[in-house]
C-alpha cells in the first residue's frame, strides 16, 4: 500500500481543499473513502481540475474511471502514471 | 495486388487520424492566404483514403458509407476546408461507382484509388441559380462524340481537379429539366478559369473559381442514362452530399470544442472557463447535446442509407428525402451555434481573436457557410413539401 510519504508535495493540500467533511486536524490516509468526506460528482471535476493544474498534466480519458477517484491512492497510482 | 491484401490493413480511420496533425499544420496559412491546401491534399491523394469507396475490385477499399462519415468528421479536425475538398470529391467518386458505363468504370475507378485524380463537380449555372436538375448549355451529339461547352459560375477545387463531372441539358431541344451527367478527364477538355478574386468569410482553403469547359468526349463517359440526371442526383450526389457535409461540420465542431475542454482542463485557461462555475458547466452541457444530437441523427441516416443500398431500395420517398434534408440543415444550424457557444463560453481573447491558441474564430467563420451551402432555405421548402406528403410521419 501507499504510504502519504511517497505522495508528491502539494498532493494532499489540494485533496484537502476539495473534503470539506475532512477536519484539518484529521489524518488523509491512502485508504480514506473520498466520497464520505464530502467528494461529490461536481467536487470531482474541481479536483480533477485542481490537480491537472497543481501538476501541470492532463489526465487522457482513459484514465479517468469513476473508480480513479475513490481513494488518495487510487488517485496517486493514476496521477504517478502521467507524472 | 495479392500483396496489399495479405498485409493487415490500417481501418480508414486510422489512416485518417494519422492525417490530422499534418491537415491541422497548414489549416491556420491555408485560410490566411486564401489558398488551395495543396500539401494536405497531396497527402490524402497518397493515403489510401483518396478512393476510399472504390469497389476492391478496381483497387479501392471498398468503404462504407460509415467509413465515410467517420473519414470526414477526423479530416475535418484538422482542416474543414481540406476535409470538405474530400468530401466533395468522395461525392463524385460515389457517381462514378454507381452510375459510370464499364468502360469508363475499368478506365477511372482503378486511377482514383491510386490518388490520380481530384473530381470537381461542375453543377450550376449561372442562370440555374443553384438549382440542380435543370441545365442551360446542352450537349451536341457528334460523330461518335459528345460536344460539350459550358461555362460555370463556381468550380470548387476547379483549378487544382484532374476529372469533371458535369451537368448539361440532353441537347438543344431538349427540356431544361432533361438534364444528363458526363465525366470529363482535364485532357480531354479546354479549360479556362477566371481569375475571379477568391476571398470569402470562411472555408477559405475551398479555394473556386469560374471556368468555361469545351471538348468532345466519348460517348461512354455519360453518367447514368442520358437525360436522367435526375436519378444519380437523388441516389447517390444529394445523399452523399448531406452525409459528408454533416460529418464535415460535426468534426469542425467537435474538435473546437475538444479544444476548449483541453483549455479549461490546463492552466492556462481564461477566467471565463472556471470548472467550478455553474454557468461554465450549463454552458458545456447545452454545446455537447447539440453535438450529440448531430452524432446520433447523423448515424442513424447513414444506417438507412446504408441499408437502402443494400437492399436495392430507392432512397427517393418522401421520408428519407426528409431525412437526409433534416440531416443538413439540422447539423449545419447546430454545429454553427455550437462553435457560436463555444465562443461565447471561451470570451474575447480566446474565441474572438485571430492570434488565439484555439481556432475559434476560424471555425465560426467557416461553420457559417454551412447553412449557405446548398441553401438551407431552399431544403426547408422542399422538406415542408415533402411532410405533407408523409401523413403517417415516419421519424428517422
Amino acid at each position: 500500500m501507499t504510504t502519504s510519504a511517497e505522495w508528491a508535495a502539494g498532493f494532499e493540500a489540494v485533496l484537502r481543499k476539495h473534503l470539506p467533511r475532512l477536519s484539518a486536524d484529521a489524518e488523509l490516509t491512502g485508504d480514506l473513502v473520498l466520497a464520505d468526506h464530502g467528494l461529490n460528482s461536481l467536487a470531482t471535476v474541481n479536483l480533477l481540475v485542481a490537480i491537472e493544474d497543481e501538476f501541470d498534466v492532463m489526465f487522457p480519458d482513459e484514465l479517468l474511471a469513476a473508480t480513479t477517484f475513490t481513494t488518495p491512492d487510487a488517485l496517486w497510482t493514476v496521477l504517478k502514471e502521467v507524472l | 495486388m495479392s500483396q496489399v491484401t495479405a498485409t493487415r490493413r490500417e481501418s480508414p480511420e486510422d489512416l485518417a487520424s494519422g492525417l490530422v496533425g499534418l491537415l491541422r499544420s497548414h489549416a491556420a496559412e491555408v485560410d490566411r492566404e486564401a489558398r488551395f491546401p495543396a500539401e494536405s491534399v497531396k497527402a490524402l491523394r497518397e493515403s489510401g483514403l483518396w478512393g476510399l469507396t472504390v469497389p476492391t475490385e478496381y483497387g479501392g477499399p471498398g468503404g462504407s458509407l460509415t467509413e465515410l462519415t467517420g473519414v470526414a468528421q477526423i479530416l475535418a479536425s484538422g482542416c474543414l476546408s481540406t476535409a470538405m475538398i474530400w468530401a466533395m470529391h468522395t461525392q463524385q467518386v460515389d457517381s462514378l461507382v454507381r452510375y459510370a458505363s464499364p468502360s469508363l468504370t475499368e478506365r477511372v475507378l482503378p486511377r482514383i484509388a491510386a490518388g490520380e485524380i481530384l473530381l470537381a463537380s461542375v453543377t450550376t449555372e449561372a442562370a440555374s441559380g443553384g438549382k440542380l436538375t435543370t441545365a442551360g448549355a446542352a450537349l451536341v451529339d457528334g460523330e461518335d462524340c459528345l460536344r460539350l461547352h459550358r461555362t460555370a459560375p463556381i468550380v470548387t477545387g476547379g483549378r487544382h481537379a484532374d476529372g469533371f463531372l458535369i451537368t448539361m441539358r440532353d441537347s438543344a431541344d431538349a427540356a431544361d429539366n432533361r438534364v444528363t451527367m458526363v465525366y470529363a478527364d482535364r485532357v480531354q477538355l479546354e479549360c479556362d478559369s477566371a481569375d475571379g478574386a477568391w476571398d470569402p468569410l470562411g472555408m477559405r482553403g475551398t479555394h473556386s473559381a469560374g471556368m468555361e469547359l469545351r471538348g468532345d468526349l466519348p460517348p461512354d463517359q455519360v453518367i447514368g442514362e442520358r437525360g436522367a440526371f435526375r436519378t444519380v442526383a437523388v441516389e447517390s450526389q444529394i445523399p452523399l452530399a448531406h452525409l459528408a457535409w454533416s460529418a464535415c461540420w460535426l468534426g469542425a465542431a467537435r474538435s473546437a470544442y475538444a479544444d476548449v475542454i483541453g483549455l479549461l482542463r490546463s492552466r492556462k485557461r481564461p477566467s471565463s472557463l472556471d470548472p467550478a462555475s455553474d454557468l461554465v458547466a450549463e454552458r458545456l452541457a447545452r454545446i455537447r447535446i447539440d453535438l450529440e444530437l448531430v452524432s446520433g441523427y447523423l448515424a442513424r441516416v447513414t444506417d438507412e442509407i446504408t441499408a437502402c443500398r443494400a437492399e436495392g431500395r430507392s432512397v427517393d420517398n418522401p421520408a428519407t428525402q426528409i431525412h437526409l434534408n433534416v440531416l443538413k440543415v439540422a447539423a449545419a444550424e447546430l454545429t454553427f451555434r455550437a462553435v457560436d457557444g463555444l465562443v461565447r463560453l471561451s470570451g474575447l481573447a480566446t474565441g474572438y481573436l485571430r492570434t488565439s491558441a484555439i481556432p475559434l474564430e476560424r471555425h465560426f467563420r467557416d461553420l457559417r457557410s454551412a447553412s449557405l451551402n446548398f441553401s438551407d432555405d431552399r431544403l426547408l421548402k422542399a422538406t415542408g413539401g415533402l411532410a405533407v406528403l408523409d401523413r403517417s410521419v415516419r421519424l428517422a
